[in-house]
């Protein structure tokens, strides 16, 4: 039977076991009609697809218990994240049930709103809209606009947009990183976006590159920073981080430069023009930083001189090293110079097919430029457009500057067909919303880079009545045409059938192997370049706006990418790594401008620029650079956020894109996100945000410890120092079994947050709205601290995550009245709710804080609750609940190996934390088990435990963060 | 007169340990499905008792899976396309694999949701199902007596030591503990296990 | 009789007194109950609303997962103490001054000590899992944690109330037998069932007697454990500023010192309406007075040492906590405390202080304040800055706990004033035993 059928029935019985929520008198349970091979119920099976949450393309496995996907994890065959996943991918289940998934076909009532339509009826007026304008010969008027595809599904989108005749497709990311193509084309002869070999280089110098929050591939460029820059894989490398505003990857940085904006390329070739004086560089490199002067390159860019120096050695003594550019500041109308002084940096120091891999391309190199989405949406306006098809995960009239006016050119088009399947800004303007599968239930492939080809299969049955866009395309494609199934050019019956064919070539009969693995992975070899030397025009990037301004760093946020990620929930309520805020968008001040203007955080701040207004509440930061203001892109609520009735999210836009200007790079003619200068007033209102971090300064508490590399290194030439037993009067507790423990590298860990989403995922944790996380109601089991120490304009920043520290002797056993907290014979500190009364004494003497109260009743609303782990228990209101070291994994493994007739070996159990970590921070492993990961990690001279002396010997065990000397 | 008023606290007393015993009996008693109503009545005791068939064969979940599972409307057509065709019972049957329609069966056994019961691991132990499901082959419609019963709660605070009634917590970790005590396994006693 | 200070009353008198507090009462103690049942609504409805939605109604918050409900739960268990001090510790020592004030003072504890009863209740998340709490053989196998402190207060505060009641009936039983005889109808029968049928005569008097004395020394190392017990819930505990061995005599002390304030505020309006001045006189004001005084001067000691004991440790989080409490968001608490209970009593070193009953109601009130704040400030701000820098924070009460805390009062205030009507809130048979015998001839003045 096809899988899809049989999907169709075991989500029946699915439902049944899915449930959370209270007891019923009597509930019926729904046996299969037909047995299957795939899914016993009450065990989980694993199917492999790729992420669409962004255009990195990771691998996913994806959870599925009777029928239901329940939990997202890395594929550890993919190559670009090997296991690993950020928090959107986390996350994207909460797109998959989302409560504003479009439960079916709309049609546009007039000019009122939507109603409800049949497939057929829909599709009909599609197929109309095509045969008529084809009749009238006006093919060209049809467009049709999707995310990235780079695989065969984009082919297919090309292919139908041929058959019909229509304007090529316009593939549609915001983040397209051309300024980088550009470049290459200019100093390599190569319109490609090259692999970046982090993993391989010793210092690596970046101008703005983002790549722990969204640069490319942050899942797989974070994994292999780590690599080369964790103490712990024997490597320490060094990373220089150039940026007006210390963003995430900035606090990862050994040395962060903070610079004036717009004038990383004249800081670059400051950096070429001291290697090619004091002889580090190839002397062919002077004409092209000829009329470079380090002095009043030092004014401009306003990094002293000597700091310049000592980063060219730094950069130029790396063997090899690797410079890299990206992110807001480097989306100037100089984008393109920048990135070609960069590429000369990379070339003089000899890094280019080192560190610098053409070859293996980014699939973010097939991204339409920005020149033709002008051109379209020139054409709208200019209604040429007469019919515009709108694939599912863009949104343009959210994700694209208001001085496009894109929102007004789409309302000028007569016919617009969205796919989306959640609504969104551009929806709304739509026509007919046919509402594609989500891609969890969807086919397709994606290939993130050369050689790379990920494949999608359906994890489950559409939750929704959706349809894949593939499929309805083919459908109306072919009746426009008047072809009928397996004639003319769009034979397939099914994009399913389409891409079966499509993949038979790559997989060679084995597309059951392929689906397990998850794709066809070859490698790719090194293409040999050339650089032409030329030299570069070094004027920092034009402004508009009022001269006096602030320049606008509006940056894509690591949460929610470009708006499509914050329908999530879990999203909105994880924090931001660095402010600590949830649920909000916020303007970041500077203190001086804060003085200057008398403002405080939660103050009402109106940004102005030639466009329009933004009013946002201000976030003050001392690191901010203080020309500059910055608002995080993709703050948005969805209906369903703002119907939770705990969220009172305010209606007006968070959306920098509102108040920036169409501005491009001169060059490149790339979308310029770094385009304008703001001016502040404050308008005396107040909408506090909800910071969940009390302070980042430690109070000498050494919660988060660090130590010097020379130090480290010796340490670890020595050794740990033996160990003292703990003096105490009671006999210490016997572990029969294992005893759980758990290791925390606080040098490895880089701020991502996945961890923390991995772990709401997995324990079934609800979220709690504005008001009460901004009142420490919060609910997380793990959460992420950020403590800053040294200078606050510069400070060393730590990143610890905090969870259960399971104590040998724990503070909160002693005091439950009834046993609900005890501890458990494998070294776990359990927490039984069914036994709590909830008189929250254990919370009051944890010194930790970590263990959480349901203070209500929180809510699902569906069909999230089908999302909910079924080997986890919902908790009831009133009730204490905390990190369990994921007991229910546990369990599993301990199960897994009695089956195998063996013990639980080392790697059987993984917590979720640990699985989605890309820099694998985490061990988790059994502490009576010498030879086990985290035993050995507890014996590091880095060990250490947090608030050791008050004695509660955590089972968790943290390793200080190794701070390079010159930091 | 004194007396009397003893009597009388002490009276109170009792009242208020019995109020509170039955409030926490009914507070934990879990749900369970009158067996009258199920959609086609299905008797245990010919299949498992005249026919002596396998409880897994029909219920064949329960060796690798936390649930013990239902057989299939095809797996239930497999013998009765021939066997007993005729019966009423049965036609109803073939009517839900014609329409293929899932049988809605009422739940019997239900654990509240904050327990995680394997049958998987029991299965492995070499459990029999009787000994939880009672004499399922004398069964004509299968039922299941548990919860918690106040007369159990008073006999306890007596000081008398009753068999907890099946299917309930005092239930299981007696066969636990006798269990490690006689046959030296290791079956757990943590809280968590079965808690989370 | 106004002026009761020129002829000692007779037993006549006493009776006559003491009865006359039994009339239907008039319109201001109706005023009262009305104002008492408004408020006791809000606590219900607000503790209602509690329990559906879910503890979230309440201003708790991490770190401050206990506030208001425990602060007013420890003031009412420290109000508590002075009636079993006054009558257990004062009768064994004989201290005849206590006779006038003892039967209110014991109402008065009994009354709190239920009203403190309900907070545990109130404060729970699952309240109606709250017999978890209690130890009984049941067929899950399971048992209390005898090791945690709140177990300890469930046995502490049973024990305390029962004993402390038994005791407040059985002193009770010879004045009910003179209601009897003075009482007609329905009354006279209630009365006559609850007097269990006492005469007065000789052997009654030698039993009771003996009774009493057992029950006074059963109940006098109670006084001392009960809060010693509460004590231990935040010295047993982690938390800068609870983890302290200070605290068993600290709690006693403060619970003695706030008992006695509560004593005079309820006893002073009681002399007043009922004209029991010949009961109630100055000499017992002023004993009283010179009692909160020492307490209070010692509760100072104790606020010393333990600001000496933060310093002297030099261990960087208990002073950091001690700073903030002083000089940060909760300062204000802090200091009203400071004032209430370490300065405000010092007026009662003047005689005339201790004997005017305006003075002595207005320290008093103070007092009972300052006690309410020094909960208060051990809990709230002690939770607000302790280990974790992440998850320091402010609490902000809730209109539920507002409601119920002052419902609290009102729970009390109605089951005390429903008290004083229908019994003697006086003790008739001890006081004749302070006042000579009636003669034959009319008794000469003294």
């Amino acid at each position: 039977m096809k899988r899809r059928d049989f999907f169709k029935i075991v989500t029946a019985s699915g439902a049944a076991a899915a449930a959370g929520g209270c007891q019923q008198a009597t509930e019926s349970i729904l046996p299969l009609v037909v047995p299957n091979e795939q899914i016993v119920p009450g065990v989980a099976s694993w199917f492999a697809t790729v992420c669409r949450e962004c255009p990195a393309g990771c691998g996913v496995l994806a959870r599925n218990r009777e029928g239901r996907i329940v939990k997202l994890e890395g594929n550890p065959d993919h190559p670009v994240n090997a296991g690993a996943l950020c928090l959107r991918g986390q996350a994207a289940l909460q797109g998959l049930y989302h409560p504003d998934r479009i439960a079916g076909p709309m049609v546009r009532e007039g000019s009122g709103g939507f109603k409800t339509a049949t497939w057929e009826a829909a599709e009909k007026l599609v197929v109309e809209k095509l045969t008529a304008l084809r009749g009238a010969g006006k093919g060209r008027a049809i467009a049709l606009v999707s995310q990235l595809e780079s695989g065969s599904v984009g082919a297919l989108l090309d292919r139908w947009g041929q058959a019909l005749g229509a304007r090529p497709r316009v593939t549609l990311e915001p983040f397209a990183y051309e300024p980088i193509r550009a470049a290459n084309r200019i100093t390599f002869n190569r319109d490609a976006i090259p692999y970046y070999a982090f993993e391989d280089a010793e210092t690596i110098l970046s101008f703005g590159a983002d790549f722990i929050e969204t640069w490319l591939s942050n899942v797989g460029y974070a994994r292999m920073f780590a690599r080369m820059h964790s103490f712990r894989d024997g490597r320490a490398g060094t990373f220089i981080h150039v940026e007006p505003r210390q963003s995430l990857t900035a606090s990862n940085a050994d040395e962060w430069v903070r610079n004036v904006p717009g004038t990383e390329g004249l800081l670059a070739l400051a950096i070429l023009r001291v290697m090619v004086d004091e002889g580090m560089a190839d002397r062919r490199f002077g004409d092209a930083v000829a009329g470079v002067d380090l002095k009043k390159a030092a004014e401009t860019t306003g990094v002293a001189a000597e700091t310049i120096k000592h980063v060219a050695k730094a950069f130029a003594h790396a063997k090899p090293g690797l410079a890299i550019g990206g992110g807001v500041a480097v989306t100037g109308s100089n984008a393109t110079e920048t990135q070609v002084a960069i590429n000369l940096l990379n070339a003089a120091a000899g890094n280019v097919g080192k560190t610098v891999r053409f070859g293996p391309d980014s699939a973010y190199g097939k991204i339409t430029p920005h020149a033709e989405v002008a051109a379209l949406a020139r054409a709208m306006a200019g209604g040429e457009i007469e019919m515009l098809v709108l694939g599912p995960g863009v949104n343009p009239a959210f994700t694209l500057p208001s001085g496009l006016k894109l929102a007004d050119a789409i309302r000028k088009v007569a016919f617009v067909v969205s796919f989306a399947n959640v609504p969104d800004q551009t929806s709304e303007l739509a026509h007919v919303v046919l509402p594609a599968t989500h891609w969890l239930e969807s086919w397709g492939d994606y290939a993130p880079r050369e050689g790379v080809l990920g494949l999608l299969q359906p994890t489950m049955a559409p939750i929704r009545d959706s349809r894949p866009m593939g499929d309805t395309l083919l459908r109306v494609g072919r009746a426009a045409l008047g072809t009928e199934e397996g004639k003319g050019p769009l034979p397939w019956p099914t994009v399913e059938q389409y891409l079966k064919s499509a993949w038979e070539p790559l997989v060679k009969g084995d597309l059951e192997g392929a689906l397990r693995r998850g794709g066809v992975f070859a490698d790719v070899a090194t293409a040999a370049v050339t650089a032409k030397i030329a030299p570069v025009d070094a004027s920092p990037a034009k402004l508009e706006g009022d001269a006096a301004g602030l320049a606008l760093l509006a940056y894509p946020s690591l949460r929610f990418y470009d708006g499509r990620s914050a329908i999530s929930s879990w999203l909105q309520e994880s924090p931001d790594t660095m402010t600590q805020a949830v649920w909000d968008a916020w303007v970041e001040v500077s203190t001086e401008t804060a003085q200057k203007l008398g403002i405080a955080r939660g103050d009402m701040l109106a940004v102005k620029s030639p466009q329009g207004t933004l009013e946002l509440p201000a976030y003050v930061s001392p690191t901010l650079h203080p020309g500059a203001v910055a608002i995080p892109l993709g703050h948005r609520y969805t209906p369903y956020q703002q119907r939770l009735q705990y969220v009172a999210p305010d209606p007006r836009s968070m959306n920098p894109m509102t108040i920036l200007p169409a501005a491009t790079d001169a060059t490149s003619g790339a979308l310029a996100f770094m385009s304008v200068k703001v001016t502040l007033t404050k308008l005396g209102t107040r909408r506090p945000l909800a910071v969940l971090q009390a302070t980042h300064d430690q109070d000498d508490r050494e919660l988060a410890q660090h130590v010097d590399l020379r130090a480290a290194r010796e340490q670890a030439l020595r050794g740990k120092a033996p160990h003292e037993p703990p003096i105490t009067l009671y006999a210490d507790k016997q572990y029969p079994g294992p005893r759980w423990g758990m290791t925390i590298d606080v040098d490895a860990c880089v701020g991502c947050q996945a961890c923390v989403v991995a772990c709401q995922a997995e324990n079934n944790v609800p979220v709690v709205g504005k008001a009460s996380a901004a009142y420490g109601r919060q609910l997380h089991w793990l959460r992420l601290e950020r403590w800053a120490e040294g200078k606050p304009e510069r400070p060393t920043n730590l990143f610890l995550p905090m969870l259960c520290q399971h104590c040998e002797v724990a503070p909160c056993e002693p005091v439950c009245p009834v046993f609900a907290a005890y501890r458990t014979d494998e070294g776990l500190n359990g927490q039984v709710y069914n036994r709590c009364v909830g008189t929250r004494y254990c919370g009051n003497n944890c010194p930790y804080h970590v263990r959480r109260f349901n203070w209500f009743q929180y809510e699902f609303p569906a069909p999230l609750e089908v999302q909910l782990n079924p080997d986890v228990t919902v908790r009831q209101l009133g009730v204490m609940e905390k990190c369990t070291m994921c007991v229910q994994r546990i369990v599993a493994g301990k199960d897994r190996a009695r089956d195998e007739k063996r013990g639980v070996r080392d790697g059987d159990i993984v917590t979720a934390c640990q699985q989605t970590c890309p820099t694998q921070a985490i061990t988790f492993g059994n502490l009576k088990d010498e030879g086990s990961n985290a035993t050995k990690l507890t014996h590091s001279p880095r060990a250490y435990h947090v608030l050791e002396e008050i004695g509660t010997r955590p089972s968790v065990t943290y390793l200080r963060k190794v701070v390079r000397e010159h930091a | 007169m004194t007396a009397k008023a003893g009597v009388g606290a002490l009276g109170v007393a009792l009242l208020a340990i019995l109020i509170f015993l039955a409030v926490s009996s009914w507070s934990r008693q879990p749900a369970v499905a009158k067996p009258s109503n199920q959609p086609i009545n299905f008797p245990h005791n010919v299949h498992v008792g005249t026919y002596k068939i396998d409880c897994q064969y029909c219920h064949s979940e329960a060796r690798r899976s936390e649930y013990a599972g239902l057989p299939s409307v095809e797996r239930c057509m497999g013998c009765h396309k021939i066997t007993g065709a005729a019966l009423p019972e049965v036609k109803k049957l073939a009517e839900f694999h014609a329409k293929k329609e899932p049988i809605p069966w009422v739940r019997v056994n239900k654990l509240p949701e904050f327990t995680y019961f394997p049958h998987k691991a029991h299965i492995r132990a070499g459990l029999k199902c009787q000994t939880c499901h009672g004499p399922v082959e004398t069964m004509t419609t299968y039922a299941a007596q548990t919860g918690p019963r106040l007369t159990n709660d008073l006999l306890n605070l007596v000081g008398l030591r009753p068999a907890p009634p099946p299917l309930t917590m005092g239930w299981c970790v007696d066969c636990h503990r006798k269990e490690n005590a006689t046959a030296g396994r290791h079956a757990p006693l943590d809280c968590v296990t079965c808690h989370h | 009789m106004s002026d009761g200070h020129s002829t000692p009353p007779t037993f006549a008198d006493v009776n006559r007194d003491v009865l006359r507090t039994l009339e239907p009462p008039g319109n201001l103690y109706f005023a009262w109950m009305c104002v008492v049942a408004l408020l006791l609504a809000g606590f219900f409805f607000a503790w209602a609303g509690q329990v559906w939605w879910g503890m979230g109604m309440a201003g708790k918050r991490v770190p401050q997962m206990w506030a208001m409900y425990i602060t007013t739960f420890v003031f009412w268990i420290g109000i508590g103490h002075a009636g079993t001090l006054i009558s257990a510790i004062l009768y064994l020592f004989r201290a005849r001054w206590r006779t006038s004030i003892y039967r209110a003072a014991e109402a008065m504890t009994i009354f709190a000590v239920m009203t403190a009863g309900l907070f545990p209740l109130i404060h729970a998340g699952r309240m109606w899992f709250a017999y978890f709490l209690l130890p009984y053989p049941n067929q899950r196998y399971l048992w209390p944690n005898f090791r945690s402190p709140l177990v300890w207060d469930v046995f502490a505060i049973s024990t305390y109330l029962s004993v402390s009641t038994v005791f407040f009936i059985v002193g009770l039983v010879p004045d009910i037998a003179a209601l009897r005889d003075a009482s007609t109808g329905w009354r006279r029968r209630i009365y006559a069932m609850l007097a269990l049928g006492w005469e007065g005569a000789d052997n009654q008097w030698r039993h009771y007697r003996r009774a009493y004395g057992l029950l006074a020394a059963l109940a006098t190392p109670l006084v001392l454990s009960v809060h010693s017990v509460v004590s231990w819930d935040f010295a047993m505990a982690l938390v800068p500023g609870w983890h302290s061995t200070l605290f068993a005599p600290f709690f006693v002390d403060g619970a003695i010192f706030s008992g006695f304030a509560m004593v005079l505020v309820l006893g002073l309006p009681m002399r007043h309406f009922f004209k029991l001045h010949a009961y109630i006189q100055e000499k017992h004001l002023d004993a009283m007075g010179k009692l909160i005084l020492v307490t209070g001067l010692v509760l100072t000691y104790f606020y010393l040492c333990e600001i000496f004991t933060s310093l002297y440790s030099g261990e960087h989080i208990e002073k950091a906590s001690l700073f903030w409490k002083v000089t940060q968001n909760y300062a204000w608490a802090l200091w009203t405390m400071y004032f209430c209970n370490c300065v405000a009593p010092l007026v009662l070193f003047s005689r005339r202080a201790r004997t005017s009953p305006v003075v002595l109601y207005v320290v008093s009130i103070l007092v009972l304040i300052g006690m309410w704040f020094e909960r208060f400030n051990i809990i709230v701000p002690s939770l607000g800055h302790d280990f974790y820098p992440y998850t320091w924070g402010i609490y902000y009460p809730s209109p539920t706990d507002t409601m119920i805390v002052i419902g609290s009062f009102a729970f009390f205030f109605l089951l005390f004033l429903g008290f004083i009507k229908v019994m003697p809130s006086l003790s008739i048979v001890e006081v004749k035993e302070t006042i000579p015998a009636p003669m034959r001839e009319k008794a000469h003045g003294h």
